[in-house]
């Protein structure tokens, strides 16, 4: 890096800065030369500040589907035709609130990527570990599947990992693969046996798939993250990530594929006896919920690579939870809903708990 | 149900876009016309009016109630697809449990919505009947034992287009009769057509 100090005079001589999400980084040093402060200037046209906008959303959504009644009255959808579509999904869910592990796996991965989050799913997967276990038992036996998948193991061991992060202590990129291969095959025998209809409890079975693809995506944005950093100065062959990703993104679009999802829609018909309208919310909620979990890791993949530096990287979730923290408060003042209030604070500071974003 | 309750649920609660849809599908059906004002101008207000005249001149002309037309419409959904529709096969002692046709579960679960003529059984009846005819039109009108219940699936032109070339016995006269505008098959018709889309009004956000 040279000492010129261009001059700016247009906007052209501007944009050949930015990176291709439209971003233009800048950066503060201090005395010692350590960043002190990084901003992030989004050019006005820019389309390609998507990926920032979506993460955005993407976390507010979180935020809002999750259980807390209060939470959940908010719209933060944005513009005035999806407040209204997002009202009518609201009174839906409202309708279909028998239904409480639906509302919890919509909230599935932002709570699968924290400790605060994670004990909540913990406690009914765990609850339900025995039938799983018992499930995944018959389709070794009728797969000839010899290795010990146990469900609980793998929910520990998520549990541990988490832990690990939160306490910044040493989880290594080769458990991280680890976990993330037991993840992935567990959540691939249960499909499997989904798929097949070779077990009576559907609902069980069904939650713990959602369950368990959150906490897929979770563990694979994380190892992305290791391994790129780990990893980038010596890859030249182009191939950035490792040869297990495609098979492990292979098994989350076995849950988007017609018959997977036409399974989902059978259960809401005759299991669950929805009308064909609340049916639609159901299986097509879970069914963005996916896309939505593989947007995010491939999304996590491109920030990944943008910033291409582990502390930009982390500024730039620092950044984006500030963001975040800001508009939840806008929305909240401008629905005159007051933070002085006790309880409407600690739902607010839980939300953000589990979001990691306190 | 009362016919005011359909058009409140319907028409008056569509949006912008689709409620274009509706005014040029009508149009170019000639469902409904207004001789002095363009399609255009019309508001939802206006159509609604319109369409309820209509439905009452139906209930005159026919000498039947608003649900008695449901039921004939009802009818004459399952008279499209009922014959098409693969059976179980019978239990026996080498197959006690047979499996049922996801096809047929689904006509199962529609003919129960027959039951009570509400606005949501009405609803649930005719997007199961939609979705198993779009089927039986991709398959050449030949028995089928499977389907796809996504909205995403239906076409209204392409049902009704084969509608109106259903014959109630095959080589002879047309199964629907529509040269009298304000009869139940004419009715059944437009009825559909405000159902579909309603169904196309509340898909939900989002991919499938």
């Amino acid at each position: 890096m040279g000492n010129i100090v261009e001059v700016i005079k247009t906007m052209a001589q501007l944009l050949k800065y930015a990176n291709e999400n439209g971003v233009i980084e800048v950066v503060t040093r201090g005395k010692n030369g350590r960043i002190q402060k990084m901003s992030k200037l989004l050019l006005e046209n820019a389309t390609k500040n998507d990926v920032a906008k979506q993460q955005v959303a993407n976390k507010l959504m979180g935020a809002l589907s999750n259980a807390n009644p209060l939470m959940s009255g908010l719209n933060l959808a944005g513009t005035a035709a999806n407040t209204a579509i997002g009202l009518k999904s609201l009174q839906m869910l409202g309708v279909i609130t028998k239904l409480s592990k639906f509302n919890l796996i919509l909230s599935g991965v932002n709570l699968c990527a924290t400790c605060a989050g994670f004990a909540i799913m913990f406690k009914k997967l765990d609850r339900m570990s025995t039938k799983i276990n018992e499930v995944l038992s018959a389709v070794k036996t009728s797969h000839k599947i010899y290795v010990d998948y146990e469900f609980k193991k793998v929910l520990s061991e998520h549990s541990n990992m988490l832990d690990c992060r939160r306490l910044q202590k040493p989880y290594s990129e080769k458990e991280m693969r680890e976990l993330v291969d037991a993840e992935c095959n567990v959540l691939d025998m249960l499909i499997e046996a989904f798929s097949e209809n070779s077990t009576g409890d559907e609902e069980t079975l069904i939650f713990s798939i959602y369950s368990l693809a959150s906490m897929l995506a979770a563990s694979i944005m994380y190892f992305d993250e290791i391994y790129y950093f780990n990893n980038k100065e010596i890859i030249t062959d182009g191939k950035t990530w490792h040869t297990s990703h495609s098979a492990w993104m292979e098994v989350l679009n076995k849950i988007t594929s017609d018959e997977f999802v036409a399974r989902i829609q059978d259960h809401g018909m005759f299991e669950l006896d929805l009308s064909t309208e609340e049916n639609d919310y159901f299986y097509k909620g879970l069914h963005n919920q996916i896309l939505d979990l593989i947007t995010e890791i491939e999304d996590n993949q491109t920030l990944l690579t943008v910033f291409d530096d582990e502390i930009n990287y982390k500024n730039y979730f620092e950044i984006l939870n500030q963001d975040i923290k800001e508009t939840v408060a806008k929305a909240i003042e401008d629905s005159d809903v007051s933070t002085d209030d006790q309880e409407i604070s600690k739902a607010v500071n839980d939300a953000f708990e589990k979001l990691a974003i306190a | 149900m009362e016919k005011k309750e359909f058009i409140k649920k319907t028409i008056l609660n569509f949006e912008e876009d689709l409620f274009s849809d509706v005014k040029d599908r009508f149009a170019t059906k000639d469902y409904i016309t207004f001789s002095f004002c363009s399609m255009n101008f019309v508001s939802r207000e206006i159509f609604s009016e319109k369409l309820y005249d209509y439905f009452e001149k139906v209930e005159i002309n026919t000498s039947k109630s608003f649900d008695k037309l449901l039921e004939k419409y009802m009818s004459n959904m399952d008279s499209l697809v009922s014959g098409k529709i693969a059976k179980a096969q019978k239990a026996n002692k080498k197959n006690p449990n047979p499996i049922v046709p996801r096809a047929r579960k689904y006509y199962d679960k529609a003919d129960e919505r027959r039951k009570e003529k509400s606005f949501d059984n009405l609803i649930d009846f005719s997007r199961i009947m939609m979705c198993l005819y779009t089927a039986i039109i991709k398959n050449d009108k030949k028995e089928i034992t499977d389907m796809n219940y996504s909205s995403d699936c239906l076409d209204i032109e392409t049902i009704v287009d084969a509608m109106e070339k259903e014959q109630a016995v095959i080589g002879k006269a047309a199964k629907f009769n529509l040269k009298d505008f304000y009869d139940d098959d004419d009715f059944t018709f437009i009825l559909l057509t405000v159902i579909y889309y309603y169904i196309k009004n509340n898909v939900s956000i989002g991919e499938y």
